[in-house]
């Protein structure tokens, strides 16, 4: 009998021992609630301090239940759980990589999430910040994404940081998190983060999405991992920044790396799996994914390469212009190509148009009315919307000079003699007046001196003159 | 030999395909090869100081001979999020 006894407590302690190895505890929760709702245990207290006592991951019975289909995983555990319970994310940029990213996070239990954007929500945001929502529309994306992470998990800690990321803030923010997810869309944020991360001795998740593509890296993770700027030292010029408001971007694409950025913010902090060391190139056109081994740190590098003291110096020192809300909406800086006499106002354009806006006969025969009137968009674009009569012309620097002499007949149709129609203005519009600029120097050059760019573009079209005009 | 390019973001764009074979003499190294991408897309010179090159799925430092097979892959970065 006392045999037996002691087998069956060699067995106990077995099990428990299996139990303890995945993580899992082995009190026994069902007979604890049981004795709350103070129904008869079988257990005296002693024996239930004992049994409670070989929980030490520090979750409750309540964490176990919700985090317990990623907890049940053999390589995860309530090791892996309790860690992301007692760390901290930062996710930079609100929009189609943050969105998922700190959706995933809150879902997983991260302990701590920072959210930094000093953005609004637009309508035209939501086809992929899939975190904020028509309701939201119009206000702080930080507020709406704080809300929707409250919803899905209250349990965990939020920080809605408003004023965006800046020079001044950078550093702060970053030492206060043990990870930071570099989810912004413009390259002095991504260089400014990188730099306080690198000062910082911080993480980095970088993702980026744009078109129909996709890249992610880990950087500055261990002492051997380079940082962004070892792998791309020389930032790009103005102009040569892919911005979604100009190339546009397919939702799920910023959507599939946003997830992947949360993906290894969880595998840093728990040790599952092998963390990124390649830069991952997303091709959805392909749906292929590429890989680059990423590089050792380099010695000579701006940031990795420097004193930390003196990265902090540097960043102290950063051009706070680059960070405004205003640099990162305006779009391409405007040009100022033509004299004023060759520009027009959209408001003194409007007068000069059919007074039937929008019913006016026929594209391309703007001439008729006395003007010509050429859109110098992408096709695409044009087919969004364009003024009556405008004919699509689009602007290539190597070969819209080819557009010459249709225009000169169309200006001077050689059939007319009455000398008033032989000498017909062309107007020059695109979506904000740099290439209806350029193309209108190229009519200079040529010597049709009669043209005309709108000022603005149909940005201030719209602004001006028709609020039903699309915005884009 | 045989070398095939790889083109991402706004290389691709440049480019107006995603990927080439090209047909190389012996003896051509990664230098050459981008000059003579250079000079079939010379819009690729403005994007070139910004551009990552990978050979074979390697980050690339500097200049490397190319044997037949070799990929190079050319990568901008991009910013939009």
């Amino acid at each position: 009998m006392e045999a037996e006894l002691e087998k069956a407590k060699e067995e106990i302690r077995r099990l428990r021992n299996i139990l303890d190895v995945n993580g899992i505890s082995s009190e026994p929760v069902g007979v604890v609630e049981a004795d709350a709702a103070g129904t008869c245990s079988p257990f005296n207290d002693e024996v239930k301090d004992r049994w409670r006592s070989v929980s030490e991951h520090g979750l409750s019975a309540e964490d176990i239940s919700r985090y317990s289909r990623q907890i049940i995983m053999p390589g995860f555990t309530a090791q892996g759980q309790a860690k992301l319970k007692n760390a901290s994310v930062l996710v930079v940029g609100l929009g189609g990589l943050g969105s998922p990213a700190a959706l995933y996070l809150t879902a997983a239990g991260i302990g701590r999430l920072g959210l930094v954007d000093s953005d609004m929500v637009e309508a035209s945001n939501l086809h992929r910040q899939v975190i904020h929502s028509e309701r939201t529309v119009g206000t702080p994306k930080v507020d709406s994404a704080a809300a929707a992470c409250r919803a899905l998990n209250s349990s965990i800690t939020i920080s809605a940081h408003h004023h965006g990321l800046s020079p001044d803030n950078a550093l702060q923010l970053v030492q206060s998190y043990d990870v930071v997810l570099d989810c912004t869309d413009n390259p002095p944020s991504r260089y400014l983060l990188n730099d306080a991360c690198v000062a910082s001795n911080c993480p980095l998740v970088s993702g980026a999405g744009i078109g129909l593509e996709g890249q992610l890296a880990v950087y500055n993770y261990g002492q051997e991992s380079c940082c962004y700027r070892c792998m791309f030292p020389t930032p790009r010029q103005a102009g040569q920044c892919q911005r979604c408001a100009d190339a546009g971007v397919l939702g799920v694409v910023p959507g599939i790396i946003g997830c992947m950025q949360a993906l290894e913010a969880i595998k840093i902090i728990t040790g599952v799996g092998t963390v990124l060391t390649k830069l991952l190139l997303f091709d959805a056109s392909a749906a292929s994914f590429h890989g680059m081994k990423l590089p050792a740190r380099k010695p000579g590098c701006a940031a990795c390469g420097t004193s930390p003291t003196e990265l902090r110096a540097r960043i102290g020192a950063m051009d706070r212009k680059a960070f405004t809300a205003e640099a990162h909406d305006a779009g391409p800086t405007p040009l100022s190509l033509l004299a004023s006499t060759a520009r027009i106002a959209a408001a003194d354009l409007a007068a000069k148009l059919p007074p039937a806006h929008g019913a006016s006969p026929g594209c391309s025969e703007s001439y008729k009315e006395g003007y010509v009137l050429v859109d110098v968009r992408p096709p695409h674009e044009f087919a969004f919307g364009s003024l009556p009569g405008a004919m699509n012309l689009p602007w290539s620097q190597s070969s819209w000079s080819a557009h010459v002499p249709e225009l000169l007949r169309l200006c001077a149709p050689a059939e007319e003699a009455d000398a008033k129609a032989a000498s017909r203005p062309i107007f020059v519009i695109c979506r904000r007046g740099n290439d209806s600029q350029r193309a209108v120097s190229v009519l200079h050059d040529a010597g049709l001196k009669d043209a005309y760019d709108v000022k603005g573009g149909l940005v201030a079209w719209r602004a001006d003159v028709d609020p039903e005009f699309p915005a884009y | 030999m045989k070398v095939q390019v790889m083109f991402f973001a706004s290389a691709r764009e440049v480019a107006g395909v995603s990927n080439v074979e090209l047909q190389l003499d012996e003896g051509t190294d990664t230098q050459i090869l981008l000059r003579t991408l250079v000079s079939q897309y010379p819009t690729l010179n403005e994007i070139l100081p910004t551009i990552v090159i990978a050979l074979n799925e390697e980050y690339l430092e500097g200049t490397s001979s190319l044997k037949d097979g070799d990929c190079v892959a050319l990568i901008p970065p991009i910013s939009g999020g």
